[in-house]
């Protein structure tokens, strides 16, 4: 008789497995899924991120960043303001003898829309010539050769950065090491110890030890700073070892791809490359005179302008789009043909859209204003002494103000207005 | 023969009952865990749908514009009154400006000035950050000028205040025009288009005198603040200012500007001290109450007196002498200590289920006197910042919302038919719920707070996401609102093709 063999068994234990690997298989569908929708909102959230980036590059970029030297690849791309020999370069009062290297890295300006007086910004501190030629006036920026301060619509240069009407665009990867790092050296805040003195000078040094406008611990931090070790005791000069570009890791030129080669370009770290990106668009006068074009024009924050009228003009609009994705913020194809970066993607328009078809994008419109925020509490305090400020009351009131208020030196902004994606992003338009 | 014995048999039977209890166990334990899944799965995507109500939430203000449901805030956008009617200042109040920063003008086509004017860089804007550069630059307009060239000792030892420029180091204003040449300063061009007269490095914008165009320049900042205040009323008129930005209510002189109107309120004093109290601060009990902020629980303006003040409070201290330039005596400036603002009305769709009014009410229980500002459109800070949308499944619909079509249809009241339907949900199905809140301050670092919240009536499970997102600005918000307004039809008189009325921000 032959035997049978039951497979009973095995068909339940299969069918149990199935049922786990079933179940198995659903888990990791819903996983999957759930990680695919939250990428959506990691996209989101590292677009939000570029717009903290665009803002603090515009509140920087307000002031500092700018040198009369051209930049390493594309003298259009230089920028600055004219270099001087009477040019101190930090528009310090009472300082005339900073001429040389911290003349030769820039200074500082002020604002998009110069504080000073409403010119078109960011343009470079006063001249000091000690009464000579050009003595206090405002140096011409090199970023636009045949410059006009109050300039129109009609009269503006080449849309180059920071030209009202230009594009800033900025991919997010990150350097291996940037130029111009910020060392761990103690930079304090910068004082100068006596007004009319040079620096350089005796007088410069030995001020230190007067009580001049400073209490009587100026002595003992004097000392400290005119340690050789604290570099830069004097002025923020925030760069430090192997500042001159010798050795393979060196502050100014930031990691090269060869260390040997000056000219190979920043080191990007891998895992950073091709995630995000800013772009900014500074917009011209018509941009924000109300009347509805581009769509979303129905602010009027410049003087309404007329024939031999006093007008308030105001470049300190931007439109910052942030992103998450590797399009570094082209908007179509025709853009990237435009900037010849083809090579970005492979030189591959599909490729493109696709990557445009899958980031993440936000639109933002902001107001940059020069105003630092920060204020003199300790005013409301001092009332109740009465009477004048005697030294006591008054040191008390300098270092509370320098203190205890964040002050954001590169300005603020006035107002922050996200914008529903622009038609131009999804036809092709022209700002 | 082969056969089967009990014992066999019984073996047999439990096997088989061992193998099909297993895989019925099984078989339930993975429907179980199937239902996990799905139930964990689901909230998680509640939880990003929420997330993205949320932040746009934040982006675009919909808890306090959004006229639809389940937001419902088209009272934000009531229009105002009149300039002494505080009541019905609202933050989304509709403000047209004026195309002009020219005082006359503005106020001859009664708008609001160009808020540009509070712009450091606009001639009118004389405060450029800074006490120093403010007071010493070159826009010191009245009879005891200081020449450019001395100003750079009066920013040092000289200068009274005790302010010195150390302590504005950095700042914009620091280097603003000290020691600049005539031909670089601003404006190129008087107000009225005549050509900029100096006399001794000082333009007279277009004015026959120095005392004229000063006073002039100097109204524009005080009436630009109180028109928005009046308006907007206490955060919105922070928001139009910038950071650490001075209060100057007063002119030159010395006295509030003559279009200035005294609150009508009941019990509101008539000197100017609480005046300014009622108006700015928001606290018009008692003759001394600009003594007592400390006690004021809502919130709390610390005023600084810079100089002599218009409001006859103190006696100059901080100028004198030749060094009392006119303008300095009606400076004010405040810091404002502000606490938790919330979105007006939230409160109420925390209301579930509760008979509270989803509307605002013309009395509050609860609320002490100076609350009853939170009503009034300015801000709201209330005691709970526990304030929620309910998102699943209680939306309010249109039809619920229309409890006058329910009541002529169906009869009854307005109060019969729920703002939310509380009723219809399923036991076990999840309830998602999103909060705001805004935290301003007045020197800047205002934050907002969005929750999103999951709650799993099975389980008990509450999954709460929190987050602090940068985004839209209440001026950027109405703003934006302006346009979707607009953009639908409306004008900034008119209401738009569904029926709202104007809201935001309006340029001619």
């Amino acid at each position: 008789m032959t035997r049978h063999r039951s497979g009973a068994v095995l068909i339940v234990v299969v069918g149990l497995a199935a049922m786990l690997v079933s179940l198995a298989l659903a888990y990791l569908a819903r996983a999957r899924a759930d990680a695919n929708e939250t990428s959506a909102i990691l996209a989101d959230a590292q677009a939000r991120v570029m717009l903290h980036a665009a803002l603090m590059y515009l509140q920087e970029g307000s002031r500092i960043g700018w040198s009369s030297k051209a930049r390493e690849t594309s003298p259009t791309s230089g920028s600055g303001w004219r270099e001087t020999a009477s040019f101190d370069g930090l528009g310090q009062r009472g300082v005339t003898s900073l001429a040389g290297n911290v003349t030769a890295s820039g200074g500082e300006a002020y604002g998009w829309t110069d504080v000073r007086n409403g010119w078109l910004g960011p343009i470079g501190p006063r001249s000091i010539n000690n009464g000579g030629a050009g003595d206090g006036y405002i140096p011409t920026p090199t970023w636009w050769t045949t410059y006009r301060p109050l300039p129109e619509d009609s009269q503006l240069g080449a849309a180059v950065w920071p030209m009202p009407g230009s594009v800033l665009r900025v991919p997010m990867d990150v350097p291996e090491l940037p130029p111009y790092a910020v060392s761990m050296t103690t930079t304090p805040n910068p004082m100068s110890p006596n007004e009319l003195a040079n620096y350089g000078t005796a007088a410069w040094d030995t001020s230190w030890n007067t009580t001049y406008h400073i209490d009587t611990n100026t002595q003992i931090w004097a000392n400290v700073w005119n340690n050789p070790q604290n570099v830069g005791h004097l002025f923020p000069q925030p760069v430090a070892d192997r500042w001159d570009g010798s050795g393979s890791q060196d502050f100014q030129t930031g990691g090269l791809i060869d260390p040997s080669n000056p000219g190979s370009g920043l080191a990007y770290k891998e895992r950073t490359k091709q995630r995000a990106w800013f772009r900014i668009y500074r917009e011209t006068l018509g941009d924000h005179d109300g009347d509805g074009a581009p769509y979303y024009d129905r602010v009027r924050i410049s003087e309404k302008v007329s024939s031999n009228r006093f007008v308030s003009k105001n470049w300190s609009v931007f439109v910052v789009t942030a992103g998450a994705g590797a399009t570094m913020g082209f908007r179509n194809w025709a853009e990237v043909t435009a900037a010849n970066s083809q090579a970005l993607f492979g030189g591959n328009q599909a490729f493109f859209d696709e990557l445009r078809r899958t980031e993440a994008i936000q639109w933002w419109r902001v107001e940059w204003t020069a105003i630092t925020g920060g204020f003199t509490s300790d005013l409301y305090e001092a009332r109740w002494y009465g009477g004048d400020f005697n030294e006591t009351q008054r040191n008390d009131m300098v270092k509370s103000q320098r203190w205890a208020f964040p002050r954001t030196f590169g300005g603020n902004f006035k107002w922050v207005q996200r914008l529903d994606p622009p038609a131009s992003w999804i036809r092709s338009g022209t700002w | 023969m082969r056969a089967f014995t009990l014992i066999e048999l019984l073996i047999a039977l439990a096997l088989g009952m061992s193998i099909l209890v297993m895989a019925v166990m099984t078989f339930r334990s993975t429907s179980a865990c199937m239902a996990d899944i799905s139930r964990m799965s689901r909230e998680t995507q509640m939880l990003r749908t929420g997330y993205w109500i949320a932040l746009r939430d934040a982006d675009f203000w919909d808890s306090h514009a959004n006229p639809n449901p389940p937001y419902g805030k088209a009272f934000n956008r009531v229009g105002r009154g009149t300039d002494s009617t505080i009541t019905t200042r609202r933050a989304m109040a509709p403000i047209s400006f004026s195309a002009s920063m020219d005082p006359s003008a503005s106020v001859s086509d009664s708008r609001v000035i160009n808020p540009n004017i509070f712009l450091p860089h606009h001639p009118g804007g004389w405060y450029r950050n800074g006490l120093a550069a403010s007071m010493g630059g070159h826009l010191r307009y009245g009879t005891s000028k200081v020449a450019p060239a001395d100003t750079q000792s009066q920013y040092g030892k000289n200068f009274k205040t005790g302010v010195t420029p150390m302590a504005v180091e950095g700042d914009f204003g620091l280097a603003s025009a000290t020691a600049m040449p005539v031909s670089d300063r601003f404006p190129v061009l008087a107000w009225d288009g005549t050509p900029v007269v100096a006399s001794g490095g000082y333009p007279l914008h277009g004015y026959s005198t120095q005392d004229e165009a000063s006073r002039r320049v100097n109204a524009l900042r005080p009436r630009a603040m109180l028109q928005l205040f009046q308006r907007l009323g206490q955060r919105g008129w922070i928001e139009y200012m910038p950071n650490s930005n001075m209060v100057n209510l007063a002119d030159q002189d010395g006295f509030l500007p003559s279009y200035t109107s005294k609150p009508t309120l009941s019990g509101a004093a008539t000197d100017s001290r609480s005046w300014f109290n009622s108006w700015i601060c928001g606290y018009w009990t008692g003759a001394n109450a600009w003594n007592n902020f400390d006690s004021q629980p809502q919130w709390r303006t610390r005023i600084h007196i810079l100089a002599s003040d218009p409001i006859g409070i103190y006696n100059p201290w901080f100028w004198n002498g030749t060094d009392a330039a006119p303008e300095t005596r009606t400076i004010l400036a405040s810091e404002q200590n502000c606490y938790d603002w919330s979105p007006i009305g939230m409160d109420r769709y925390d209301a579930v289920g509760s008979s509270a009014s989803m509307l605002v009410g013309s009395a509050e229980p609860g609320l002490i006197a100076w609350n009853r500002a939170d009503y009034r459109g300015d801000v709201s800070r209330w005691p709970s910042s526990t304030s929620w949308t309910v998102r699943l499944p209680y939306n309010l619909t249109d039809q619920e919302r229309d409890s006058a079509r329910l009541v002529s249809e169906l009869g009854g009241v307005a109060a019969d038919y729920k703002w939310l339907d509380t009723d219809s949900k399923p036991a076990d199905v999840p309830v998602l719920r999103t909060g705001i809140t805004r935290f301003s301050k007045f020197m800047g670092g205002n934050i907002t707070v969005v929750r999103v919240q999951v709650e799993d009536p099975t389980t008990g499970f509450r999954r709460e996401l929190t987050i602090v997102p940068f985004s839209t600005s209440l001026r950027g918000a109405r703003q934006h609102w302006a346009l979707t307004h607009l953009t639908q039809g409306g004008t900034s008189s008119g209401n738009d093709s569904y029926g709202n009325a104007p809201i935001g921000d309006f340029y001619p």
